[in-house]
């Protein structure tokens, strides 16, 4: 293998992290001023549901109707995936969306701050987002290959098909779990990335690892507590 | 302006292609955008202007693989991205001479060690970086690079020498 050869490769396997990283991310759900102007764009191309914003509890019901549709169409194969005491996931292919069952009384902003409690001090911080419904951060290893992927958002997030995560020939499936005493699910992506989402009673927490086992992360997940 | 670009997705192929970019990538680009501009709508605005970008230069894509395509949208909405944080910054980092001024032939090209060239890609910048993989893993020349970044050519070629020396920089050079 020649020099440039070694290069095309190092590059490819640099990409591919980074890709891979994202696919650990939640789903963002875009903007109706977006979505017109994509749909302006596409010359009308965009269906018709992509551009119109559709009141979250119409959309639940719709959802829920087209995967009961669907399921009865095509000989139940595409039912409701699991469902926990805390969460449903509806398995619609290539991603899945999850749904936050608990929400009956939870805060609507981030009222209280949840973080990790591990020694951070080898990792750079990027924080992805702030704002009062979620808080996204991601921990780099300055001298290694390891990304930690932390967020903390309101359960409303969690509702309709808002919140989609990749679970498509996922190499450990969706499991229940529990962390802290509090229910939720862990699975590993196709991209070997572990994902371990709990919901800690007001708020769910979102924690992925990229390089970092399973029973590490676990362990990572248990020191996260709320901070002043 | 608009209307140009519409005119262009007229054909049912086109607009079918770019419908399955939109629905299969939109998410991948937004996080890309939003890992460099951290706002939303600022990073909605460079999946948009990609998309522009993709539609004027659609026959490429048309004979691009599902990955190609991927690693150019990607690319393309970081390229957007970065020039929207500073336009100026990003191009006069492109356009900085390197710092030895050894030519690419004058740099050490042999018995470089795959774990030195992954430590000196982290010696590259977000925009450098792009052009390498561009360069070298898609095998894209100066001018394809230049259209699909809209950047100047000159400064591609002086942006792909720059990140071949870097790559090829020797571990004690970079402990020196």
């Amino acid at each position: 293998m020649n020099n440039n050869q070694l290069i095309a490769l190092a590059l490819q396997n640099d990409f591919d992290a980074e890709l891979a990283m994202y696919d650990g991310m939640p789903e963002h759900r875009f903007s109706l001023r977006f979505r017109r102007r994509m749909r302006k764009l596409l010359g009308g191309g965009v269906p018709e549901w992509e551009t119109k914003r559709v009141p979250l509890r119409k959309a639940v019901n719709l959802a829920i109707i087209t995967v009961i549709l669907l399921a009865f169409l095509t000989g139940a194969t595409l039912l409701i995936y699991k469902m926990w005491d805390k969460f449903q996931l509806h398995d619609v292919g290539k991603h899945s969306f999850l749904v936050a069952l608990d929400i009956e009384g939870a805060p609507t902003t981030l009222e209280d701050k949840y973080r990790l409690g591990i020694d951070l001090s080898g990792y750079s911080e990027n924080v992805l987002l702030d704002n009062e419904y979620e808080y996204l951060v991601e921990y780099h290893e300055v001298n290694g290959n390891r990304v930690l992927g932390f967020s903390q958002s309101i359960k409303d997030h969690y509702q309709g098909e808002s919140c989609w995560i990749n679970t498509e020939n996922a190499m450990v499936m969706p499991t229940e779990i529990i962390v802290n005493g509090c229910k939720g699910l862990t699975f590993q992506t196709y991209h070997g990335i572990n994902v371990l989402i709990w919901d800690c009673g007001d708020y769910v927490i979102y924690l992925s690892g990229y390089n970092i086992g399973q029973d590490e992360l676990i362990s990572t997940a248990e020191t996260v507590q709320k901070v002043e | 302006m608009l209307q140009f670009y519409l005119s262009m997705v007229n054909s049912g192929e086109d607009k079918a292609l770019v419908e399955f970019l939109y629905n299969e990538y939109k998410q991948l680009m937004f996080k890309t955008a939003y890992a460099i501009l951290r706002n939303r709508e600022s990073a909605e605005d460079a999946v948009h202007d990609a998309f522009l970008r993709v539609i004027n230069h659609l026959s490429k894509f048309r004979s691009y693989s599902c990955k190609e395509n991927v690693s150019y949208l990607v690319i393309i909405v970081r390229g957007i991205a970065l020039n929207m944080v500073s336009k100026s910054n990003w191009q006069a980092e492109l356009d900085e001479e390197t710092p030895d001024g050894l030519s690419v032939e004058d740099s050490v090209l042999s018995e470089l060690a795959y774990e030195e060239i992954v430590e000196n890609i982290k010696a590259l910048s977000p925009a450098l970086r792009d052009i390498a993989y561009l360069s070298f893993v898609e095998n894209c020349s100066a001018g394809e690079i230049s259209e699909l970044l809209d950047m100047k050519i000159n400064t591609v070629h002086s942006s792909i020498s720059r990140a071949r020396k870097i790559l090829s920089r020797k571990h004690t050079e970079n402990n020196q």
